[in-house]
């Protein structure tokens, strides 16, 4: 039985990661030590805790530090005046700050992957899908979707969501894990039709669930000839 | 007293945590997603149809969010009761200007660990939960801008 394992390596993964975070936000407080300098803090400071997108960032500077106004900013006070610091110390110690930064960044990414990978085995794995087409005669509002009578997932869609999808976004709105064989899914659509009027339709599928993932599409679409919304799914082989 | 204390302890657990997604209908139909704000500072308000303190709390929210809505404050109100209509009645009833919400999923009241109300959460621009008011009282219209201006100044 490999699946109560997969947790435990994820768990640890977790860990190792928060350790190169604290490792990371370790070492600017080591600078500040010494000297006490405080513009050396002030550009490393904080962001361990925050990857994705606050770290991701300083990353490039990171990598060409010494031409960047961001490092310049950082290291110029401390090191132009020269109270008995070598700037080139903190020049240094910045870079491996950037760096080990960037590693939790990839980390991070790549962590998540393993994650998903782990949780949701290919073997197992079903992803449903949402997008929609051109939505002149639908306004999506909310989505419930059914896997063999079992209520899996209920969406509400804000305007700013619905607008993604009309633009060509494609919204994951379920991921989980299914036996091989024969499944049903029922997908229930509510929002409002032509003419601003409350609608709601189902479409339904049968799909065999194979060894491999299996990848479903909700489709949403405008069936100009009749001046109605047309719902499908579609079973990406 | 026990209650009160583990209620306490419930609240600062959930300080300095990412805030749960909270997503539901506004009363105009349009549905609002918290974790949409980002970058924003949020004020969620749990509110009831029964609750006159709500009325009062959430009229000094609507001043509030006037004053700072430019400098990047958002409110949302969020009803948690079960009976729809009333709560409906009573959000057409208060005059404010800021979305607020009705039928709400089951699992917010336990997300946020709302055992009162009113109550209050603040998120900040990263998301994460920074403080929780427990009911209200007039003078703390006072202690909310003073604590959401700092959170604006971040």
């Amino acid at each position: 039985m490999p699946t109560p394992t997969k947790p435990m390596a994820v768990k640890l993964l977790v860990r190792a990661v928060a350790w190169l975070a604290l490792a990371a936000s370790a070492v600017p407080a080591l600078a500040q030590d010494p000297q006490a300098a405080p513009a050396a803090s002030a550009a490393p400071a904080a962001d361990a805790t925050a990857p994705p997108a606050d770290a991701a960032t300083p990353a490039p500077a990171g990598a060409s530090i010494v031409g960047t106004p961001q490092g310049t900013e950082a290291t110029s006070p401390a090191a132009e005046p020269a109270p008995g610091e070598p700037p080139a110390d903190t020049r240094a110690l910045d870079e491996t700050v950037q760096d080990l930064k960037k590693d939790v960044v990839d980390l991070n990414k790549e962590l998540f992957v393993l994650e998903e990978e782990l949780l949701f085995p290919a073997n197992t794995q079903v992803a449903v899908f949402v997008s929609m087409d051109i939505g002149e005669f639908f306004a999506l509002d909310s989505l419930t979707l059914k896997i063999d009578n079992k209520e899996v997932a209920n969406y509400l869609y804000t305007p700013r969501e619905a607008e993604a999808l009309l633009k060509g976004g494609v919204h994951r709105v379920y991921l989980g894990n299914l036996k091989v064989g024969e499944h049903q899914l029922v997908a229930f659509f509510e929002g409002k039709g032509p003419n601003e009027r409350d609608y709601k339709r189902g479409a339904n599928l049968k799909f065999e669930k194979g060894v491999g993932a299996k990848y479903l599409e909700l489709k949403i679409t405008d069936r100009q000839r009749k001046g109605q919304p047309e719902f499908s799914i579609k079973d990406w082989e | 007293m026990l209650a009160f204390a583990a209620a306490a302890a419930e609240k600062y657990a959930l300080v300095g945590k990412p805030a749960p997604d909270l997503v539901a209908r506004g009363l105009d139909g349009e549905n609002v997603r918290v974790s949409e704000h980002r970058g924003e500072i949020v004020v969620v308000s749990f509110w009831s149809g029964r609750c006159n303190t709500c009325r009062e709390q959430l009229a000094a929210l609507d001043r509030i969010a006037k004053t700072y809505a430019s400098a990047g404050l958002t409110v949302i109100g969020v009803n948690l009761d079960d009976d729809i209509v009333r709560a409906e009645k009573f959000a057409r009833t208060s005059d404010v200007q800021f979305p607020l919400l009705i039928s709400a999923p089951a699992n917010t009241g336990r997300d946020y660990a709302v055992d009162r109300v009113p109550m209050l959460v603040v998120v900040d621009r990263s998301g994460v939960l920074r403080a929780a008011h427990r009911e209200f009282r007039a003078r703390d219209e006072a202690t909310y801008v003073r604590e959401l201006r700092a959170f604006l100044n971040e």
